[in-house]
């Protein structure tokens, strides 16, 4: 008897389901509020929550009904929602199914957002300038995340097999809920005061309620003061935060801000051995082609044969004589052509010639010629000579003949002999 | 002098000599510094090759060093 007391859980729902189905006013509800969480399934249907800043909903449209919608809904977006109440039995949740949607403008916390992005931008909080470096090989790294849960166990696992060397320090914080963005604000620069190489700020991913307190001025100014370069990883591969614009890099998950932050060390070790390589097969590169050259160099004619380059001075150098010799031996038969000729000349001239013919000539006691009869008076001795030799002879008689001047100036004779001629010309 | 500075010049001194060009005298300047200048540029390509040699040498297992998993 006491098993009736029990009733199946599915009894249960059913029995919910058919109380709600018979109140009139939940089968054609109006809502107005804010489209989260919103999931576009294969199929055509659209499953998302509607919401206001304190309570939401579950909601259902089907492909049937949501094909005549004129806009794409999205997270955040504010909606007007007509439908009907209905509880799906196999997880035991009431969900509206809506028949009617139609936009009422931006939604709240979109609108926060964009008017936030808009100050923090102008302010230059997302100025690339400002970024900050991730050092490339950090020794310690923050965690600003809450302690338990998915994301600080893939960044610690994910750190661990990159680099185990890494040191790590959690500072464990709120990531959600009421004083999640001043605890979030106050970790980080808590971490200030640590040795710390780079700073990942995150948690894993959510609805974007979830994630508000990421998209809070006061964790984003937090990131923005940080001197300790900040990645951010806020488990939200499709949208991002204002964490994401203020911080010097943004990975979409915690596990991705890990590798950003630690190089693996085993691709690290195999670029060292990489540019060992190199570096070796360089340095053996360069003195093989200087060898080359030098070589090249080397085996130069001008080096090997040295003596080519008095050969050419010796050819020169012979070519010069020769032309010298030449030279001179023409001068000289030109010169011994104009003696000759004028030894001939001369000759003609002789006055031996002249002795050979028969001729002879006195010369006075003195030694001069005697060229007049004027110059000698009876008694006088006279030398004469003939072509074979002198002899003396007494002046006996004079007489003057008129005809004798013409004759004068053809027995002029040039002074000095033949053999002296030929003496200067050798 | 720098290796390259003698390369340079061992290179500028080959050119010259031919070309021919250049007085006798000063050839034989020319092949004397050349011939200096090429044995220098050997011993210090000689003396780096072994350097080298001798730095891998005693550093060979730099390379494989194992870091644990």
């Amino acid at each position: 008897m006491e098993r009736d007391l029990y009733v199946s859980v599915s009894d249960l729902n059913r029995y919910i389901k058919n109380r709600l189905k018979s109140d009139e006013a939940l089968m054609n509800v109006f809502i107005r509020g804010e489209i989260s969480n919103f999931k576009d399934h294969f199929r055509g249907h659209y499953y998302f929550s509607i919401k206001d800043e304190g309570s939401k909903i579950d909601a259902v449209m089907f492909a049937n009904k949501n094909k005549y919608l004129n806009f794409k809904p999205r997270d955040g977006m504010k909606v007007l929602v007509v439908g009907a109440i209905d509880v799906y039995e196999t997880t035991g949740s009431y969900q509206i199914y809506v028949e009617i949607m139609e936009e009422d403008g931006l939604g709240n916390l979109h609108v926060k957002f964009e008017q936030l992005k808009e100050k923090l931008a102008s302010e230059g909080l997302f100025d690339v300038a400002h970024k900050r470096e991730i050092p490339k090989f950090p020794s310690t790294i923050g965690i600003v995340t809450a302690p338990t849960g998915a994301a600080v166990k893939d960044i610690l696992s994910t750190i661990e097999r990159r680099n185990p060397a890494t040191k790590t320090i959690i500072f464990p914080t709120l990531v959600q809920g009421e004083g999640s963005k001043e605890a979030i604000a106050r970790q980080i620069e808590k971490a200030q005061s640590f040795d710390i190489d780079v700073l990942i700020v995150g948690r894993g991913g959510g609805s974007i309620e979830d994630l508000w307190a990421f998209n809070e001025e006061i964790v984003a100014r937090a990131i923005y003061n940080s001197k300790i370069p900040v990645i951010s990883a806020v488990g939200h591969e499709i949208d991002f935060t204002i964490s994401d614009f203020v911080a010097d890099m943004r990975a979409a998950t915690p596990t991705g801000a890990a590798e950003m932050a630690v190089p693996n060390v085993i691709d690290v070790l195999e670029s060292i051995e990489q540019m060992n390589i190199r570096m070796i097969n360089g340095v053996k590169n360069m003195i093989k082609t200087y060898m080359t050259k030098l070589e090249t160099l080397d085996n130069s004619r001008v080096l090997t044969k040295p003596m080519e380059m008095y050969a050419l001075k010796e050819q020169k150098l012979d070519n010069i004589l020769e032309r010298f010799r030449v030279g001179f031996i023409n001068y000289y038969n030109t010169k011994s052509k104009n003696v000759d000729y004028l030894i001939d000349k001369l000759n003609t001239l002789s006055p031996l010639n002249s002795l050979k013919r028969g001729y002879s000539f006195t010369t006075l006691e003195d030694g001069n010629l005697l060229k007049s009869v004027t110059n000698v008076r009876i008694g006088d001795r006279v030398s004469i000579e003939v072509v074979d030799g002198k002899f003396s002879a007494i002046v006996g008689a004079t007489h003057v003949c008129h005809t004798a001047k013409d004759n004068r100036k053809k027995g002029k004779i040039i002074n000095g002999s033949i053999d002296d001629i030929q003496l200067k010309l050798e | 002098m720098t290796f390259e500075g003698s390369l340079g010049e061992l290179e500028s001194i080959v050119k010259k000599l031919e070309t021919g060009d250049v007085e006798l005298d000063k050839a034989m300047e020319y092949f004397k510094k050349g011939v200096e200048l090429s044995k220098f540029c050997h011993d210090k390509l000689a003396a780096t090759e072994e350097s080298v040699n001798k730095i891998l040498a005693e550093n060979g297992d730099l390379m494989k060093f194992v870091i644990k998993s």
